[in-house]
């Protein structure tokens, strides 16, 4: 009994002195290590997210981030095969929603990303499910977008136009925009997703303002895209093509040209985000602001909603190899201080609040008016349940442009993807 | 005997690293396409056929093949009639016949990633091409090169021409040198013109050139993916849509990694078959 004491107080005594001397004197090569954890990020956001880096780097000297940076559809291919073969980094960049292979929805059910429950619920709205799978939140969010027309003030008056606050007004706008040379509206169709930039503008008003709850009728069998106004977006664009509104070929046109063409004022605006305008202010004449338009679909302004909701979302990978330092970064990301510089510099709009925001254009000032009023729809392919809906309406609008399909077709094809045919 | 287990010897590590690195995760890979493997997931369900039902029942699917065989038959018959004009151009005694054989070539060399986005910049709306015809006077010639469904193949297609048709007229080159100079100037004394000269005498000896070279472009033709990725990403709307890109789109953009083993299944068929027929039949003629 005794002996068996003295051991436990001999074993006791050593490895108290073995932690008190780890506590006090760790190892130098210890002290010195630095854990490196890797990011995925969207090319559009390099400088934003390069600040926040450098910003979490100066708070943590012993966690390095490496970024690695891809272009949109590039980097969606690449993270899924890092995904599958586990070696995808610590911090992924990710989508909202369930509407892509990278959405946070998709990921979280497939498992590939750890859910994040720590105080961020003010960050993510309760009625907001783009972030949320099984009611966890597995994103944070860093910025919110809108969808409108991009354009110069400058350059407009320059042009003796003001964008179209009405449908009809489109029409002489289109016409008067041409008269000078100028096309009113850059169609790069050949990127794909700017295609989806009108339907979603235009149904937000005409159709989810009013019927919040279409997509879950349409998955109900209760409603489809070929019986609602979609069908009438595409005829829309069909009338604004007939008009002149776009360049000419818009499905050759890629989104750096319309960037440059925009910049240089070869043609009037983009129906599109705020995310070009940090590219547009490093192309155009010093001086040249971006503002920001709601695009009409009826004849009472007071009706008009954009598409807006939260769009760039940082994810946690579940194999992540080092947790700690990874965590640590998503703990800073969701600080006032990472969204206020990630914002600034990306030319977002606030996801949460973010104390001493001021806008970074005045085309997120008027998104943010338009939130404030709650004149906003969600990008709908946020609640589609697969990316092949919206591969359906890119592909359609690219063939209503090229004169293979009709607008009925495309609601029908939608249709069809929609319900996994 | 020995002399055998030399060679053996020699070829073994070569051997063995292909089979490990291809010939293993090649088989093991198409497994996958009676699954229903969505890529993200370790799990998966045996599907027996059901992938390869949906690829003959998927109208994007016919589409797209159709599109594949027209890039794979135009690249075929262009890239080696080109690629021996210019061959028989420069087999001549042209005193710049060394660097037009250099220029000629270097395109292949390029990164075919590169070589889209150089045609993708030419091809423009506003770029050289229609700058160039409206220059010329010939407005009537603008066209949407890669927007209008019409012609967007025949543009994919000029751009492998333009960047493989050296590749070919190098491997002409080569067969060109075997052909015994007696024979053309035994043919010329005898009064034959330069085109029944080529056909009678110098022809038969292009036969090794020619299997090489309608196969690597056969093959090359089917499997082509990053022009056409770049170039219009399958567009407009599926116009240029082919099994590559949709395999590409449905493994990549949809997470149907199963439907895509299948797709590269048929891919690894037809590449298979048409080269297998090809070879046949020119062997078949070689002979005669």
């Amino acid at each position: 009994m005794k002996i068996r004491t003295r051991t436990k107080f001999v074993s006791g005594a050593i490895t108290t002195a073995f932690l008190a001397a780890a506590l006090i004197n760790p190892l130098p090569a210890q002290a010195n290590k630095v854990t490196e954890i890797r990011l995925f990020g969207n090319s559009t956001d390099k400088p934003a997210t390069d600040a926040m880096i450098k910003k979490f780097e100066e708070m943590n000297p012993r966690i390095k981030v490496t970024p690695t940076y891809y272009a949109v559809t590039e980097g969606q291919a690449a993270l899924v095969t890092q995904l599958a073969a586990g070696t995808a980094p610590e911090i992924i960049q990710a989508k909202p929603g369930s509407g892509s292979v990278d959405g946070i929805v998709q990921m979280a059910k497939n498992g590939q990303i750890a859910p994040i429950n720590r105080n961020w619920s003010t960050l993510v709205p309760r009625n907001d499910q783009s972030l949320r799978y099984q009611g966890t939140i597995y994103g944070v969010p860093m910025s919110a977008q809108g969808v409108g027309y991009i354009y110069s003030p400058e350059i407009m008056k320059k042009a003796g136009l003001r964008p179209p606050q009405k449908w009809s007004e489109v029409k002489a706008f289109c016409a008067a925009a041409k008269a000078k040379g100028t096309p009113a509206y850059g169609a790069p169709w050949a990127t794909g997703w700017p295609t989806i930039m009108h339907s979603y503008s235009v149904t937000a008003t005409l159709l989810y303002a009013d019927k919040t709850s279409f997509t879950d009728d349409q998955y109900d069998n209760k409603a489809t895209f070929a019986n609602s106004p979609w069908v009438k977006s595409f005829e829309m664009l069909e009338d604004m093509n007939s008009w002149g509104c776009f360049n000419a070929s818009p499905n050759s046109t890629t989104y750096a040209m319309t960037t440059d063409d925009l910049a240089k004022g070869k043609v009037l605006g983009w129906l599109g985000l705020p995310t070009i305008v940090p590219a547009l202010t490093a192309i155009a004449a010093p001086g040249t602001t971006w503002s920001f338009a709601a695009h009409p679909a009826t004849e009472n302004v007071k009706e008009t909603f954009i598409p807006s909701s939260i769009l760039r979302v940082y994810a946690l990978n579940k194999k992540a190899q080092n947790n700690l330092a990874a965590r640590k970064f998503m703990d800073f990301l969701a600080s006032a201080d990472a969204r206020k510089i990630f914002v600034g510099l990306s030319g977002g709009i606030p996801a949460g609040p973010v104390p001493g925001y001021v806008p970074s254009s005045p085309a997120v000032a008027e998104i943010m008016k338009y939130r404030s009023q709650k004149k906003t729809f969600l990008f709908i392919d946020q609640q589609w349940q697969s990316p092949k809906v919206q591969q359906a309406l890119i592909a359609g609008v690219q063939a209503i442009f090229a004169g293979s399909d009709t607008p009925k077709g495309v609601a029908e094809k939608m249709d069809r993807a929609l319900q996994g045919k | 005997m020995v002399k055998n287990r030399w060679a053996i010897s020699f070829l073994l590590p070569a051997l063995i690293f292909y089979v490990f690195v291809v010939i293993i995760p090649s088989l093991q890979g198409i497994r996958f396409a009676f699954t229903d493997w969505s890529g993200f997931t370790q799990g998966y369900n045996w599907a027996g056929l059901t992938q390869f039902r949906r690829v003959l029942e998927d109208e994007d699917t016919r589409g797209a093949l159709s599109h594949t065989f027209i890039i794979a038959i135009g690249v075929t018959v262009f890239q080696n009639l080109v690629g021996l004009l210019l061959a028989l151009g420069l087999f001549s005694k042209v005193k710049s016949r060394n660097l037009l054989r250099t220029l000629f070539f270097a395109p292949a060399v390029v990164a075919p990633v590169a070589t889209a986005y150089l045609w993708q910049y030419m091809y423009a709306p506003n770029g050289p091409i229609n700058g160039l015809l409206q220059i010329l006077g010939l407005e009537g010639f603008i066209r949407d090169w890669l927007g209008d469904p019409s012609i967007v193949l025949n543009s994919i297609i000029v751009v492998i021409i333009w960047q493989f048709a050296g590749y070919s007229m190098v491997i002409y080159l080569a067969g060109l040198e075997g052909v015994p100079k007696e024979l053309i100037e035994a043919a010329e004394i005898d009064g034959a013109n330069y085109f029944r000269r080529f056909w009678f005498v110098v022809r038969p000896f292009l036969y090794p050139a020619i299997t090489v070279t309608l196969m690597l472009s056969i093959i090359g033709g089917f499997k082509l993916f990053d022009q056409v990725f770049i170039l219009t990403g399958g567009g407009p709307g599926v116009a240029s849509q082919t099994i590559s890109t949709l395999m590409y789109r449905n493994a990549f953009l949809f997470g149907e990694f199963a439907y895509s083993t299948a797709l590269a299944v048929l891919l690894t068929v037809l590449v298979s078959v048409f080269s297998a027929i090809q070879y046949f039949l020119i062997s078949k003629v070689d002979k005669t």
